[in-house]
């Protein structure tokens, strides 16, 4: 088993598609409209974006094509969907650590202040 | 940017964004991200027009980076493949980057220096620069301006930017900096430096004061001459130098790439002429006739210049420095005046170095199909796992790339010490050879036509190795060398055959002019010989004959001498003065000498009839004269020569008669020239001359501290006098015919280049022709065919195909050898005896190329063969 670690950091939009594959297998589409909606539309990926995404999370054994599809008559035969691996959920996890102590550094440096948070 | 109305026309032009993506990421992921824009379209419509224009100001540029980012994804992966492939074939690497290095650092040293002297001016606004002529009442034009015209032009016309002149001469002679020699100065006036554009590299340049009479002596050195005679020396502006016994400041010194007006590379500095002109002469500078640059005004075009000039300054008034009226003066841009001799051959060699290159490339392409071929297995297991013929081919072709691309940069490595070799052999003439490097052009240029030829290498074995048909083979586990492939092989045998055989035309061309030019006997011993030019200064000039044997006798102490000469003519030099002589009804111009008694046995020319001069034959002695063979055959028509009398007229008017004692054998008196001219001598003792050739007889002409003990000798005897071109006399004689001499060597050198590779290619070749058909070989000697006869059949297949590579590189050669006619001499671009021989010895390297491989073919032991299949 690799070790999660390796592939830290992240990057932020690889993060964020990670994260929205965290509580559902999804399609390319939804997990555009997740991230949008979770982030406010901060964070707005493209199609063009999001596959090159998908394709190296697929390389590195992240995600997995799943194979539970929705009932026929909701789905388009030509898309897929992905699920997050084990290892996936790792990575993530270990990318939230390494966030967390990030943000816990700039409290104890007083950058963060009660006021603003 | 208004949203397309109709959802099919957005579709389809996100499907034609989706062809930014690399095919196979397409396939991958195309219908989904389609279907996913297909949403978001919708999505975005139901918000109405601004959503909808949103979604596509985001989608154009993300596609467009996505796009390339998966295609630059795509080439890494690629190329690290390519790079563990070449690591597991090391001989087959090794080979074809050797053979890509050659090919791309010849071209790239050659590139180097076409660039170097015609494409790229050291000057800035080159278009501006031109030189000024004028064109006489008789029609012909010269370079030569008069003083007074130029005069006028400088102060009359405000249609140029700027004029200045470049003077004549004798070059000075420099003491007080090493030994005394004479330093090859260029004198100008005050503005040259302007007209021309190149600010100094230190110090300055002339002050108008310096240009006028009386002022206090000045020059500007060379970066060239800075380096050597100063060592660099960062305080060699305000030095003072003595030259022609006047204190001369250095004011300045010039960058590397400034050779003066006309880029000369061995300029050692600049004297201004302005004083000369005024009448003062300075520095040995001359001003009777100049060569004048003018930098144009911005727009304005060389006609109009030209003819507006010509009125203002009232040339047509002025004498021109024949003393004649009535002229007008033309515009020819610098750039122009400079190369253009050397445009056509120099071009003609860069095509030659193509040449080069194509074979190389033929060359690999060859063994990439015989690697291919042994990869076919890898190849068909990779296709049948689904990967597409499109993607195996870019696979192939990245791996040519990489290939081509580490042999360009092996290539580009070499060039820098190839290059070094080319301006070895330059002309002295050419200009801008210190200019020659491997720049940012070049290597781009390299690089350039290194992705271009790995392309096009790539694409023949990648198509053929990766072809339907040859799965069918590798399915059927046959060896045959059925035709696919095998005719694309004898194709780029045939082609590397024609090439190499067009260069070698070239090449033999190049030399047959060389050896008509540069004999291998000439008649006389040059080897064991060094020359050096001695012109008396000042007083010692009207005192010739004591200065002479003063200097003699110095010259022969030196250790390591054996005997001194002298005459004032020596034959092939290319320098010679012409008299008129007249023999009974009969005159005749000939080439005449003035020469030591010791002379023509110092040169080895054997006197036929009659005998030398002797130290008898002195000023009081009746006048006698020594003429060759050919004087005889022309003038006296074989009579008797000896004790017949010529009336010799000099080109002063001066007439001598004297009788002739002796005949010496021909010598080829001018390098270009097959016959011997009419040539006669006279002894030094019975002549008045200013300057004369030493001679000087030692075991090893080339030591450099001869020369520098010979010039040190001559300057404890008279610190006044200074030997000029101290050199082997085989140097000498090169340096005449310098032009056919780089010729010759660079088409050699290609032409070798070209055998060797298109041998290689032919012997490889037949090599694995040999392999494929071990079995039908086997089965042959097995029925009792004899190894001579399996040999032949091989043998008879290189030279099929050498004799069809003949037949059109004659071809080749024929529409090419024109390129060269200027450089040509004593041979015509289609002398059929340089053909011929080119022919029969391009088919004795194929016949030896294919034997090697062929008798191979004859060791087949037919037991071994039919068990292995």
């Amino acid at each position: 088993m690799r070790d999660p670690a390796s592939l830290l950091p992240l990057t932020p939009v690889l993060f964020h598609v990670l994260l929205s594959l965290s509580d559902a297998d999804r399609h390319g589409y939804a997990i555009l409209k997740e991230v949008a909606e979770r982030t406010d539309g901060a964070v707005t990926l493209s199609t063009g974006t999001l596959y090159g995404l998908i394709k190296r999370a697929l390389a590195e054994g992240l995600i997995v094509e799943s194979r539970r599809r929705p009932r026929a008559d909701q789905d388009d035969e030509r898309r897929r969907y992905y699920r997050l691996t084990d290892f996936g959920r790792q990575v993530v996890a270990a990318e939230a650590r390494r966030l967390e102590q990030l943000v816990a550094s700039a409290w104890d440096k007083r950058v963060l202040r009660r006021s603003e948070g | 940017m208004a949203p397309p109305r109709r959802p099919a026309a957005s579709v389809r032009l996100f499907k034609l964004l989706l062809r930014l993506f690399p095919a196979e990421f397409r396939g991958d992921f195309g219908a989904e991200m389609e279907a996913d824009f297909s949403d978001q379209l919708r999505d975005a419509r139901r918000g109405g027009r601004r959503p909808t224009a949103a979604l596509w100001r985001r989608t154009l540029p993300s596609m467009l980076r996505a796009g390339l980012v998966q295609h630059a994804a795509a080439v890494t992966y690629d190329a690290r493949f390519a790079l563990r492939s070449m690591a597991r074939t090391p001989a087959f690497t090794a080979v074809a980057l050797l053979i890509i290095a050659l090919g791309t650092g010849a071209n790239a040293a050659m590139f180097s220096v076409v660039d170097a002297i015609m494409l790229r001016s050291p000057f800035p606004d080159p278009d501006r620069l031109a030189i000024v002529r004028v064109q006489g009442a008789n029609g012909r034009t010269t370079s030569a301006i008069s003083s007074a015209q130029f005069r006028s032009l400088r102060d009359h016309t405000s249609i140029f930017d700027g004029v200045a002149a470049l003077g004549g001469g004798q070059r000075p002679i420099l003491t007080g900096l090493g030994e005394p020699r004479r330093m090859n100065v260029e004198c100008v006036t005050a503005d040259m430096f302007r007209v021309l554009g190149t600010p100094p590299l230190a110090g300055r340049t002339f002050s108008a004061d310096e240009d006028r009479p009386g002022a206090a002596s000045a020059v500007v050195v060379s970066y060239q001459f800075w380096r050597r005679d100063f060592a660099g020396a960062a305080d060699a502006v305000g030095r003072v130098i003595t030259l022609n016994n006047v204190p001369t400041t250095v004011v300045g010194i010039m960058p590397r790439r400034f050779g003066g007006p006309f880029s000369r590379n061995n300029n050692d500095g600049w004297v201004p002429l302005g004083p000369t002109l005024d009448g003062q002469r300075t520095a040995g500078c001359a001003a009777a006739a100049v060569n004048v640059f003018a930098r144009l005004k911005p727009g304005a075009t060389l006609e109009s210049a030209a003819r507006q000039a010509t009125d203002s300054a009232a040339i047509a008034r002025l004498e021109d420095w024949q003393g004649k009226t009535g002229g007008r003066l033309t515009l020819m841009s610098l750039d122009e005046q400079t190369a253009s001799e050397l445009r056509t051959p120099l071009l003609a060699l860069l095509g030659a170095v193509g040449l080069v290159l194509l074979i190389a490339c033929a060359n690999v392409a060859n063994l990439q199909m015989e690697r291919l071929f042994g990869r076919r297995v890898e190849m068909a297991v990779r296709m049948a796992l689904g990967a597409t013929r499109a993607r195996t081919v870019t696979q192939t072709l990245t791996e040519n790339l990489v290939l081509f691309l580490l042999g360009a940069f092996a290539g580009i490595a070499a060039a820098r010490w190839t290059q070094q070799l080319i301006v070895g052999l330059l002309p002295a003439y050419v200009p801008h050879a210190n200019d020659i490097e491997v720049s940012g052009r070049v290597l781009a240029a390299t690089l350039a036509v290194a992705v271009l030829t790995g392309l096009a290498v790539g694409l023949i074995p990648a198509v053929q190795g990766t072809s339907p048909a040859l799965m069918n083979d590798l399915r059927a586990s046959t060896r045959s060398s059925s035709g696919r492939g095998g005719w694309t092989r004898r194709g780029l045998v045939v082609g590397q055959v024609a090439l190499s055989l067009t260069l070698l035309v070239g090449a033999m061309l190049m030399i047959a002019t060389f050896r008509t030019l540069r004999p291998d006997r000439p008649g006389f011993t040059a080897s064991d010989k060094l020359t050096a030019n001695l012109r008396l200064q000042g007083r010692a000039a009207s005192a010739s004959s004591r200065v002479f044997d003063n200097v003699f006798a110095h010259v022969q102490a030196v250790p390591g001498v054996r005997s001194v000469s002298a005459s004032t003519y020596l034959p092939m030099s290319g320098m010679v003065a012409i008299v008129s002589a007249r023999a009974g009804s009969s005159t005749q111009d000939a080439y005449s000498g003035v020469v030591t008694p010791n002379y023509f046995a110092e040169m080895d020319i054997p006197i036929v009839q009659g005998r030398a001069f002797v130290d008898q034959d002195g000023p009081g002695a009746p006048q006698v004269a020594i003429v060759n063979e050919a004087f005889l055959r022309k003038m006296l028509f074989d009579r008797a020569a000896l004790g017949a009398r010529v009336d010799v007229t000099f080109f002063d008017g001066r007439t001598e008669s004297r009788q002739i004692v002796g005949v010496l054998r021909d010598t080829r008196s001018a390098g270009g020239d097959l016959k011997a001219r009419p040539e006669i001598y006279m002894p030094l003792a019975q002549s008045s001359v200013q300057g004369l050739n030493l001679i000087v007889r030692a075991p090893n002409p080339g030591d450099p501290r001869l020369a520098a003990r010979i010039r040190s000798a001559l300057y404890a005897a008279d610190p006044t006098q200074v030997l000029d071109r101290v050199m082997p006399m085989s140097d000498m004689l090169d340096s005449t015919v310098s032009t056919s001499r780089f010729g010759a060597w660079l088409l050699g050198t290609f032409a070798a280049m070209a055998l060797l590779l298109a041998a290689v290619g032919l012997a490889a070749s037949i090599a694995w022709w040999v392999s494929q058909r071990t079995r039908e070989i086997g089965v042959r000697m097995a029925l009792g065919a004899r190894p001579a006869t399996v040999t032949r059949m091989f043998l008879r297949q290189g030279v099929a195909l050498t004799l069809a590579g003949i037949a059109l590189g004659l071809g080749g050669a024929a529409a090419c050898t024109r390129l060269l006619e200027s450089w040509l001499y004593g041979v015509t671009p289609l002398d059929p005896r340089v053909f011929t021989a080119s022919a029969v010895g391009m088919l004795a390297i194929a016949v030896t190329a294919s034997y090697l491989p062929a008798r191979r073919a004859a060791r087949v032991d037919p037991v071994i063969a039919l068990r292995t299949e």
